[in-house]
């Protein structure tokens, strides 16, 4: 017991000087530190992570990624953990694992709640792992979509050639041929537009910022904002709904949940909608 | 986003209390000698909320700009130079002017800067320098208002003008602000415009 209680304490100086480390940017000599650290107790997750933002620092995603398995895999709460694996997949384009621990890592930054600068660097990288997701699988299915139509276009023109009905330039009022390739087109048109870039409607955008909502508060006038940029707007401009001009305090303002749905159902649908400027 | 939404139109149109009460510049007792203090201000680059924000509204005036005006293209999203033409059946049917709108650092939380480019409409509330004394550009900004909606403000306030006049004050209040001194340094007050 005796010597057990020396490695840590040992360990936990180790740690404490590489802080100092790293806290002055000297990530390599924060990294021997951590290092040794591990090497005496190798079951604190702390010290992975530790090392595992080290490397993140110096942008060495390998490293990144093999550290923070280890800590996540001592304590899997590590909000930093999943952050850091996050990024270190997104680098190597796993998007759809990425996704994961960067919702993992938001989901147990809210069941701490705590509201700081983290939440908006984890949002950040997700939504930038969400659009390259769907970059990656909309090409995909675009193309096959695009084939499909090509092969249907060729068998509706093969069908009406056997049938004696090909007739293309005819202005008869029924010309069944003319009339179906129309409304083929429609359909496929249709079957990629989730897939097409465009507006968010408006009622999902906030009047200050005019981007998709992430955290939509209601006013008692009713009109929805993005809480980070009205409590700006209460700090800096006034305290008055921006729209309505009506008297506004902080504490009057509602979470808006159905319009969070709904956004989160549209950007289920719209992916491309994460892309930010 | 702009042009489709009543509210803020009304909004807008309601802000403007012209001509039951209007703004006079207070004027400093001794011009600031750091005049340029405000320009070098304006001219800090815009933050990402604000360039996201102007590059939305210039996509939205593209597809529907207000009636009536007309912006000069140009790649300088933090400055915009839009051309007004004066409404059918006002004082100014017929005539153009120029707006130039500098956009601060931190827009929409602080309002944009609108002058008159030379030559400035003769208007009760236009200043010859191109001021222009309007509470929408200064205390009673708001950041759900758009350049649009300041623009509808702008054109309906010159619509309602009773005379091409200049303001009472304009040669005291131009003579102060040599050094090209920004509008929004003034100290706008309401008066009462009845006398």
């Amino acid at each position: 017991m005796a010597a057990d209680g020396g490695v840590a304490r040992q360990a936990e100086l180790r740690r404490i000087e590489g802080n100092a480390c790293f806290y002055k940017a000297r990530f390599g000599a924060a990294i021997d530190c951590y290092t040794e650290a591990i090497a005496l107790c190798p079951d604190v997750a702390v010290y992975w992570m530790n090392r595992g933002l080290c490397h993140f620092r110096r942008k060495d995603w390998a490293k990144v990624e093999e550290d923070s398995r280890k800590a996540l895999a001592l304590d899997d709460t590590l909000v930093k953990g999943h952050y850091m694996l996050g990024c270190a997949l997104l680098r190597k384009e796993e998007c759809a694992l990425a996704i994961k621990e960067l919702e993992k890592a938001l989901d147990l930054l809210k069941s701490s709640n705590s509201r700081d600068k983290m939440a908006e660097d984890i949002w950040e990288v997700l939504a930038k792992a969400k659009y390259l997701d769907w970059e990656k699988h909309s090409t995909q299915r675009v193309w096959k979509i695009q084939n499909l139509k090509e092969a249907c276009e060729n068998a509706l023109q093969e069908h009406h050639f056997l049938s004696g009905t090909l007739t293309e330039d005819s202005v008869g009022p029924t010309n069944e041929y003319s009339e179906q390739r129309k409304l083929l087109s429609e359909v496929f048109t249709n079957a990629i537009l989730a897939d097409t870039p465009g507006d968010v409607p408006d009622y999902l955008c906030c009047q200050i910022t005019f981007e998709i909502f992430r955290d939509p508060v209601i006013t008692p006038s009713g009109v929805t904002y993005e809480r980070a940029i009205l409590l700006e707007h209460l700090r800096k401009v006034g305290n008055f709904d921006p729209v309505t001009r009506e008297p506004l305090k902080e504490h009057q303002l509602v979470p808006n949940l159905a319009i969070k749905e709904a956004v989160q159902a549209y950007l289920k649908e719209h992916s491309w909608a994460y892309r930010s400027n | 986003m702009v042009a489709s939404n009543p509210t803020r139109i009304e909004e807008a149109k309601s802000r403007l209390l012209w001509p039951s009460l209007r703004l006079l510049p207070s004027l400093p007792q001794e011009p600031k000698r750091t005049m340029t203090s405000s320009s070098t201000a304006s001219r800090k680059a815009l933050s990402k909320i604000a360039c996201n924000r102007l590059q939305k509204e210039l996509a939205e005036w593209q597809v529907g700009p207000p009636a009536g005006f007309k912006y000069k293209v140009s790649d300088n999203l933090q400055r915009w130079v839009i051309e007004v033409g004066g409404a059918a059946g006002t004082l100014y049917a017929g005539e153009t002017y120029q707006l130039q709108v500098d956009f601060p650092e931190h827009y929409p939380m602080e309002a944009p800067q609108v002058i008159f480019l030379n030559p400035a409409p003769m208007h009760p509330h236009i200043y010859s320098n191109g001021h222009i004394c309007l509470d929408i550009l200064y205390d009673s900004w708001s950041p759900a208002m758009t350049v649009s909606s300041v623009c509808i403000s702008i054109l309906s306030m010159l619509s309602s003008s009773p005379a091409k006049q200049r303001p009472q004050d304009n040669d005291r209040y131009v003579r102060n602000c040599r050094n090209g001194r920004s509008p929004k340094e003034t100290r706008w007050w309401f008066h009462d415009d009845k006398v």
